[in-house]
């Protein structure tokens, strides 16, 4: 038996995952969770996770177990940290790229159970995705179909002249 | 007035597209519109069916929405309510325009999910991915669909730059977003005022005393009159 706690976690489609107390409670969610209800060999249930994407929110608290936990006023829309928007790191930058669904979901989880690293890393990556690209561009992207009257789209653009002429 | 009775059409038609979408969906006539939903006139039912249909939500925000019809949703809906009739025709009323491109929209919305960020996204999330864009990208963002235009968590984003830049003070609490707020399209405030600014060869930043992190201070305190100004009416045009 292993020396380190562990707890277990499962999904909504009821897939158990036992894992060292340690990485799970970089979710505030299941530490806040753990804190109440005491250690007890019962799963936690997290019923808006499944089973792929906690298999892959539990990867990058594996990953990141060790790292000291985040300030709670990094606040990602101030200017310091908007300049900081395209900083992921590499191992993060790896992490992350997955489908856009899986994109969607693993934000959604990390909102979901705590995890703002996590959480941040997933908007970031999409802030990225959006930048740079015309608004033909961001339709493909996103599978957006571009429902403007010639007239009405002649007048945002027009209102827009300034800070798109730059 | 006229851009307020903009804002309540263009809101009738998202809501006629989405009860389009929904009926097509379940694969019925366009003529059994009014039977298949057992109360086709009150929008919660409408709404709680189809709650990632659209995004205009609340946001940290007492009434975030334009439309009479839409205020009404947050008070308890009695039929003698001054805004009911505006309600039920906005609910009873189609728009046939719009409902003509339901086919198109809803096989392919069924087809694949949608991978709208601001269909799928609770809006504080969207607030934080669209915070993270420049202007210039932010302004982009604007010309994507009808949607993202009126989105009101956007504009929320639009709401904070102005506020930031404009108030020198960056630790100054989230602005207070409230129904008036939400009426204002900031994205064309704010754009409108830096491009007199550019006009006028005068430096944003002086003008408002606001100093960048890196950067000496401008002239402390120059922004209020200016703020006062007509920027702050409705402006939407």
């Amino acid at each position: 038996m292993s020396a380190a706690p562990q707890v277990t976690l499962e999904s909504s489609d009821g897939e158990k995952f036992k894992v060292d107390k340690e990485v799970a409670e970089r979710s505030v969610l299941i530490k806040n969770m753990i804190e109440d209800v005491g250690e007890s060999d019962n799963p936690i249930p997290l019923p808006n996770v499944n089973a792929s994407v906690l298999k892959k929110v539990l990867e990058y608290c594996e990953h990141h177990r060790g790292d000291p936990l985040p300030a709670a006023d990094a606040d990602p829309s101030n200017d310091d940290n908007r300049k900081r928007a395209t900083e992921i790191s590499d191992w993060d930058q790896k992490f992350i790229q997955v489908d856009q669904e899986m994109l969607f979901e693993i934000i959604l989880a990390a909102n979901y159970m705590d995890i703002k690293p996590l959480l941040d890393v997933g908007c970031k990556t999409v802030a990225n995705m959006i930048k740079g690209k015309t608004p033909e561009e961001i339709r493909k992207l996103f599978n957006i179909v571009n429902d403007f009257t010639p007239e009405e789209e002649a007048q945002i653009k027009k209102e827009n002249e300034w800070a798109e002429d730059r | 007035m006229s851009a307020l009775l903009h804002d309540v059409l263009n809101k009738q038609i998202l809501e006629a597209d989405n009860l389009a979408t929904k009926l097509s969906n379940i694969k019925v006539d366009d003529t059994t519109t009014s039977t298949t939903d057992p109360n086709p006139l009150s929008p919660t039912s409408k709404r709680s069916s189809s709650p990632n249909s659209e995004d205009d939500e609340l946001i940290a925000v007492q009434s975030a929405v334009v439309s009479p019809r839409s205020a009404s949703r947050l008070v308890s809906r009695t039929p003698s309510r001054a805004t009911s009739p505006t309600r039920v025709g906005a609910a009873g009323r189609r728009t046939p325009g719009r409902l003509l491109l339901s086919p198109t929209k809803s096989s392919r919305s069924s087809k694949e999910p949608s991978r709208d960020p601001l269909k799928i996204l609770p809006s504080e999330i969207s607030q934080k991915i669209f915070g993270l864009l420049t202007i210039h990208q932010l302004a982009r963002c604007a010309r994507v669909c009808r949607k993202w235009s009126k989105s009101q968590t956007l504009n929320y984003v639009w709401f904070q730059h102005y506020r930031k830049e404009n108030f020198h003070d960056e630790s100054l609490p989230a602005g207070k977003w409230t129904r008036r707020e939400s009426k204002q399209n900031w994205r064309v405030t704010y754009l409108d005022l830096r491009k007199k600014d550019a006009q006028e060869g005068r430096d944003f930043f002086q003008r408002t005393g606001f100093s960048t992190p890196g950067g000496g201070g401008g002239g402390g305190g120059g922004g209020g009159d200016r703020l006062e100004g007509p920027s702050l009416l409705p402006d939407i045009t």
